[in-house]
């Protein structure tokens, strides 16, 4: 019992603690995008084979700490991001294999300026499945290219850097927005929410208490 | 009540009250196909027929709520969050009025839920007409709830089948498993959603149970009549039970064969009996059909007759689809550690419309942990491989369930390859086995011995308790944040 009780107190006090720490971080924030719409992209590529795709004329904010590709694929494969300036690379990142879904953040290491005319670099190697590189129709001069080829048009690309604000203090918008999405009162239903956590985290440490000495 | 059933009934609960807060916390048809599920209920509900085609064209009101909800623009974007204005809420409650004003009766296209059996979306067709009067957001939470209950049932069965697979005890390992299990994020997310995998989860759980209460007290006529009954069930909730059905179905041959060394002949019919009521909904289903000049088994047939490749290809893919790829045979997967990147990655996190992920450090984190839990359960097989050795007609069945559900979801995969990698390699797919996986969590409590199993029960109630904490966390902050 006493074993169990100590267990218990440690690991709600270590789950309490990294839920503070939580929300003393900041969440990324998107700090801007090339400006490729996102509701109305097509395929500018398409492969099933391993490819680098560059983009030139990307604007690197400062403090980006994850750039965000319009990749689509079933299960991506592992996919390096890097940043060019003057055939130079200033920066980079590697997304594992395994992710899924229509875009790809690869973090990357922070630089401490923006850079107003970077090349965004991805690269994968791929065998079998399909993946699809989303963006809009441009003319050539302004398209992502493959090796010396022009691809039909530019990739969506998004800066992604940490946040000023705190998940702390989010929490009253995000009661706001839970209420909105629900066409109830956030209030009302955050406190539903907690109150079953609540019985939840009872029942189970009642059962832990009594069955498990 | 006995300790056994009242701690039976707290895992239940646990699991409920874990399912309900992810049925508000997830955004409205932010769970994998949960529009095209609402659509079957909407259509069984309103015309008492089922969907006759597998288009995306929703009705009229389901689309003017889905274009409230900004639900193209969330979906796999995780960037962009729900709705968090309020110009956007009025815009939302201005689609939901125009929406509850459309008279459009039914939904005749219902996406990929199309193909699926109807008892699932029977059952939601409840809530869906007690909350007709409702707004659709107010009847899709009533749906989600109604998942949610199945939790409940998933997790009791899961402690029941513990109990019964593990009958040694001590009581602490049924406790621990039936917890974790209930705390199980995706159990939850999945169960907190509109999709029939909730009711397979409940009904693969409730099939395990009676058929390790049969192998442990014998096979009688209630037992036979349950278990063919849970797997007519099973047919009529989801396709993908029929992975279950083979194995199932070697259990209750074995189960036979030793009724027949004490009882004679008359334990045949017994299985007669079983094998009766688990085929009579497919016996039905294939005569409606061959007197409506349709394939007997509707998409089953079909997606038989346009097998791809051959039978070696076909298998090397689906062993490759879990585990790494023998040397000397085609790699389908290079450079992609399907166990861990995908199955692994996919169960510690993998939400929304497979879009909402923890930061990647968290994945190698959580290795440690399944580490500790994989040599505690191989430590304890290890020590009790005597005994298995008894049991190995029981564990044959077992093992048969698995490996059927496992080839299903690669045949399935294996048949849009290789346009898609593994189009079915979710982990929700694997849910139906989550019996086994709480007797694997009970074996590695068990594992931890005398002095240490207490504190590695509570350990591992607490460890799942966090994470599934930690994951809701993480969709409040996608949706919300």
């Amino acid at each position: 019992m006493r074993g169990v009780g100590i267990t218990l107190a440690v690991g709600f006090t270590a789950m309490a603690l990294a839920v503070g720490l939580s929300l003393l971080r900041s969440p990324a924030t998107l700090t801007r995008t090339n400006g490729v719409a996102d509701d109305t992209q097509t395929a500018v590529a398409a492969t099933s084979e391993s490819a680098v795709y560059c983009q030139p004329n990307e604007e690197l904010p400062a403090h980006t700490s994850a750039i965000r590709i319009s990749l689509v694929a079933s299960i991506g494969p592992r996919t390096r991001l890097y940043v060019l300036s003057a055939g130079h690379v200033l920066t980079s990142g590697e997304q594992g294999a395994g992710w899924t879904g229509s875009a790809l953040a690869v973090p990357v290491r922070q630089l401490a300026r923006a850079v107003p005319a970077a090349t965004v670099c991805v690269a994968f190697r791929l065998r079998d499945g399909m993946l699809f590189l989303l963006g809009e129709d441009t003319p050539p001069d302004r398209a992502a290219r493959e090796g010396r080829f022009a691809l039909p048009g530019r990739m969506r690309v998004e800066f992604v850097s940490p946040g000023t604000r705190t998940w702390a203090s989010m929490i009253p918008a995000i009661v706001r927005s839970i209420g909105l999405s629900h066409d109830g009162d956030g209030g009302l239903i955050v406190l539903v929410v907690l109150t079953l956590l609540a019985l939840l985290v009872g029942l189970t440490t009642r059962l832990l208490l009594t069955d498990l000495p | 009540m006995s300790g056994g059933l009242r701690a039976a009934w707290i895992c239940a609960l646990v699991a409920v009250c874990n399912a309900a807060c992810w049925s508000i916390l997830t955004y409205a048809f932010q769970a994998p196909d949960e529009p095209d599920h609402y659509a079957y209920v909407k259509q069984l509900a309103e015309t008492a027929s089922l969907p006759s085609n597998g288009l995306e064209q929703l009705s009229g009101e389901e689309e003017l709520a889905l274009e409230g909800l900004r639900y193209r623009d969330v979906r796999e974007l995780p960037e962009d969050p729900a709705i968090t204005s309020s110009p956007e809420a009025r815009e939302l409650h201005r689609d939901l009025r125009l929406a509850a004003q459309e008279h459009d009766t039914g939904s005749a296209s219902a996406g990929v839920a199309q193909s699926e059996p109807p008892l699932y979306y029977a059952i939601e067709a409840i809530p869906y007409t007690l909350a007709s009067g409702d707004s659709m957001l107010g009847r899709l939470q009533l749906m989600r709830l109604t998942s949610a209950l199945l939790a409940g049932v998933t997790a009791m069965f899961v402690f029941l089948f513990a109990r019964e697979a593990l009958p040694g005890g001590p009581p602490r390992v049924w406790c621990a498993a039936g917890l974790a299990v209930a705390l199980v994020p995706l159990l939850g997310f999945m169960s907190g959603a509109v999709n029939p995998d909730a009711l397979l989860y409940a009904v693969s759980a409730a099939v395990f149970y009676f058929l390790a209460r049969a192998f442990r007290r014998g096979f009688d006529r209630r037992g036979a009549l349950t278990i063919g009954a849970l797997v007519a069930v099973g047919l009529l909730t989801k396709l993908n039970f029929i992975g279950l059905v083979p194995g199932v179905f070697l259990g209750l041959v074995v189960l036979t064969v030793r009724a027949a060394r004490a009882r004679g002949r008359t334990a045949y019919r017994l299985l007669a009996l079983a094998l009766g009521v688990a085929l009579s909904p497919v016996a039905a289903y294939a005569a409606v059909n061959a007197l409506s000049d349709h394939p007997p088994f509707g998409i089953v047939s079909a997606a038989v007759q346009t097998l791809h490749g051959s039978v070696l290809s076909e298998l090397n893919y689906i062993w490759q689809l879990y585990l790494p790829h023998i040397p000397g045979t085609v790699n389908d997967f290079p450079g992609i550690s399907m166990l861990r990147e995908v199955w692994f990655r996919g169960y510690v996190g993998l939400y929304g419309w497979f879009d909402t992920t923890f930061p990647g450090w968290v994945y190698t984190l959580a290795l440690l942990p399944a580490t500790a839990i994989a040599v505690l359960c191989a430590r304890e097989l290890l020590r009790e491989r005597l005994a298995l050795r008894r049991r190995a007609g029981e564990l044959a069945t077992y093992a048969a369930v698995a490996v059927g559900l496992l080839g299903l979801i690669g045949a399935d995969s294996y048949h849009e390859f290789p346009m898609f990698d593994a189009s079915y390699a979710q982990v929700r797919y694997l849910l139906p086995l989550l019996a086994l996986f709480g007797a694997a969590l009970a074996l590695a409590v068990r594992g931890a011995g005398r002095r240490f199993g207490p504190v590695a029960g509570a350990a591992l109630v607490v460890l799942f308790l966090a994470h599934d904490v930690f994951s809701q966390l993480l969709v409040v902050g996608r949706y919300y944040g």
